[in-house]
């Protein structure tokens, strides 16, 4: 009930946040401070799946950029999962996450990629 | 009463008897408890010419009875003397329940340190009952050695019986006050204030004889914008019910803001009752209504069914299918269900109360209720709460509580106009709002989607910049355009300028999602974000 949720889970040892709902102006602190507790200094990268995520206002972008820049800096990777027919998708587009972040459609393709990159 | 009293001086049995008994007349009977006890002691103590008078009542909880009122041995009550059920002599007729002389207290095993110190030589006391219930020990003494008489026993009894009756009747009125205090303060003071969702609440108490219920509704905003509405009924009466209801109230609040969702709200309330030392139960319905799409999660612990009217006039009862009452199982399922209210019908919650009667069929009383419902069609919740309880009340003799909660949908209408506090905290219920009308207006789903973003990116920056904190309310109109969709955000604060990167991306966002967008900066202060896109579908 409230307005996101945050499910952390492991796949492969990695970390994969799966965050539904909205994040605005109200929860974008909060949700930034789940998603960072998330990643230790252990973890080689973070997934978050926006797959089911409803709206994500200004405040929701900026938490995205923010956490890839954090990461970025300790070394560690990003990246997005988001399905095909996400909601999100042209959000996400028009603020120039798409073109910033790593983006997979699917969760398995993600943990396969980001490691890749390596 | 003087210590030499002898034995001419004590009055005839029957005019002592007569004495006593005048304490039910209805110069007395309306006294306070405690001056009522005080007059009871005097007289008794004048029938049978004695030198002290006592009544301890029983505290259940400690299994000891405490002095309330006393003559001769005032000191009893002040100092709080408590006499453990079984000890001494007080204790031993709390225990045997029957009553019991000693003529002279040397011999004999007394508790109480203050009939010693006055000097008590001789003791009389009988148990207060309460349809045979033990609530406590009326009992006198004498300094001067005695052997009481059968005729001093019966003056006592009769002295007993009225006191018990006091007694329990001003407890009874005592915890009444209590319970129903506790209940009107519990009741939702603001309930919530969503465009086109109307919701009513009625509590009604028993008015005379029984206690009253652990019955309780509530309403309130759910941190994701939705609005909950909650009916339960505490099993069992009295205090202890009503503040199990308070406890419950205010756990249902505490686990929904904590994120929960329906069913785990309603498992958590179980787990709580769980760990209650004594065994207690209660229904409950939890809904949480999503005015956007007018869909329910309903979840139902053993609590009657909700009934649904519509717009044609008919009323029928929702299946939900229902777990056990919180605290009835250990491990206990409790399933969500989806349902739907149509706009323009009507959803009632109610307790037991309300349909139940003695001598009676539980479905004689969820029928009439219903056929009462469809008479009066989905009409303003507070009209048709007051009808169902008048109605569906109507020449019998109300026995328990009735809690009630009325929720009805209605047309937002073509223009949307909401005022909303500015803070951020908003936004969830703004998105909600406006989404239902532009659903309601034929806006197809992806436009309606990026106008619901873009309106929402205006109004948290209404909310977030444009005051100081926690002040002022900005307002949103949204309305048609011939091909258009105009949404228009305004406030009255001070835009302030804004040149950090971030809240660049919303201008970007807003500007991405409509076609339009225009700022307009009143003098000195206000500001107007006007966002138009054009939309197909829903002619007008």
């Amino acid at each position: 009930m409230t307005l996101a949720t945050v499910r952390l889970e492991h796949h492969d040892g990695m970390p994969v946040v799966f965050l539904d709902g909205d994040v605005d102006a109200a929860n974008a602190d909060r949700v930034g401070d789940d998603l960072a507790l998330a990643v230790t200094n252990r973890d080689a990268a973070l997934i978050v799946v926006l797959s089911d995520a409803r709206y994500f206002d200004s405040a929701g972008i900026n938490l995205l950029f923010r956490l890839h820049e954090q990461l970025w800096s300790r070394r560690q990777r990003f990246g997005l999962v988001l399905g095909p027919s996400a909601r999100l998708r042209k959000v996400l587009e028009l603020s120039g996450v798409l073109t910033t972040i790593p983006v997979w459609e699917e969760l398995e393709a993600a943990l396969a990629g980001i490691r890749i990159d390596e | 009463m003087a210590d030499e009293a002898p034995t001419n001086d004590r009055r005839h049995p029957d005019r002592a008897l007569a004495d006593v008994d005048e304490v039910t007349d209805a110069t007395l009977a309306h006294l306070p408890l405690e001056a009522l006890l005080g007059e009871l002691l005097d007289r008794v103590a004048a029938a049978i010419a004695c030198d002290t008078a006592a009544i301890l009542l029983l505290d259940e909880s400690r299994d000891v009875l405490v002095a309330r009122a006393a003559r001769g041995i005032e000191e009893e009550v002040r100092r709080g003397v408590t006499i453990p059920v079984g000890a001494g002599f007080a204790g031993r007729i709390a225990q045997d329940r029957e009553p019991l002389a000693i003529a002279d207290v040397e011999h004999a095993d007394i508790h109480n340190p203050l009939l010693l110190e006055r000097g008590v030589r001789s003791l009389l006391g009988v148990p207060l009952l309460v349809d045979g219930r033990v609530i406590g020990v009326l009992h006198v003494g004498t300094r001067r050695q005695r052997d009481f008489t059968d005729d001093d026993v019966r003056v006592l009894r009769v002295a007993a019986d009225r006191a018990a009756m006091a007694i329990d009747r001003a407890g009874m009125s005592e915890q009444r006050h209590l319970a129903e205090a506790l209940q009107r303060t519990l009741m939702p003071a603001t309930l919530p204030d969503a465009p086109g969702v109307r919701i009513a609440g009625r509590y009604r108490p028993v008015l005379s004889g029984a206690q009253l219920g652990g019955d309780w509704y509530d309403t309130f905003d759910l941190p994701d914008g939705r609005v909950a509405l909650v009916v339960g009924d505490v099993v069992g009466s009295g205090v202890p019910a009503a503040t199990l209801m308070a406890q419950m109230r205010t756990a249902v609040r505490a686990f929904t803001s904590e994120g929960h969702s329906p069913s785990e709200v309603v498992r958590r309330l179980n787990d709580l009752l769980q760990r209650e030392r004594e065994r207690r139960t209660a229904t409950v319905a939890y809904l949480a209504l999503d005015q956007e799409t007018s869909r329910i999660v309903a979840v139902s612990a053993g609590h009657l069914p909700p009934l649904l009217v519509t717009a044609d006039g008919r009323a029928q009862y929702v299946d939900v299918p229902s777990g056990p009452p919180v605290g009835a199982a250990r491990i206990a399922r409790f399933r969500e269900v989806k349902l739907e209210v149509p706009v323009g019908s009507l959803l009632l919650l109610y307790t037991d109360g309300l349909v139940e009667r003695r001598n009676e069929s539980l479905d004689v009383g969820l029928e009439r209720l219903r056929t009462t419902a469809a008479a009066a069609g989905p009409s303003a919740p507070q009209a048709f709460c007051d009808r169902m309880l008048s109605e569906v009340l109507r020449g019998v003799e109300q026995e328990d509580d009735v809690a009630l909660i009325a929720m009805q949908m209605l047309p937002l209408g073509d223009v949307l106009k909401l005022r909303l506090a500015a803070d951020p905290q908003v936004l969830a219920a703004l998105r909600r709002h406006l989404g239902r009308w532009l659903r309601e207006n034929e806006v197809e789903a992806q436009a309606a989607y990026d106008l619901v973003l873009a309106c929402s990116e205006a109004s948290a920056n209404a909310a977030e910049h444009a005051y100081p904190p926690t002040q002022g309310h900005f307002e949103v109109e949204a309305e048609r355009d011939g091909d258009h969709i105009e949404i228009r955000v305004s406030d009255t604060g001070t835009w302030r300028p804004d040149n950090d990167r971030d809240r660049g991306r919303g201008l970007i966002l807003m500007r991405g999602l409509t076609d339009d967008v225009s700022i307009q900066r009143g003098e000195p202060d206000g500001t107007v974000v006007t966002l138009r896109r054009r939309v197909s579908g829903g002619t007008r």
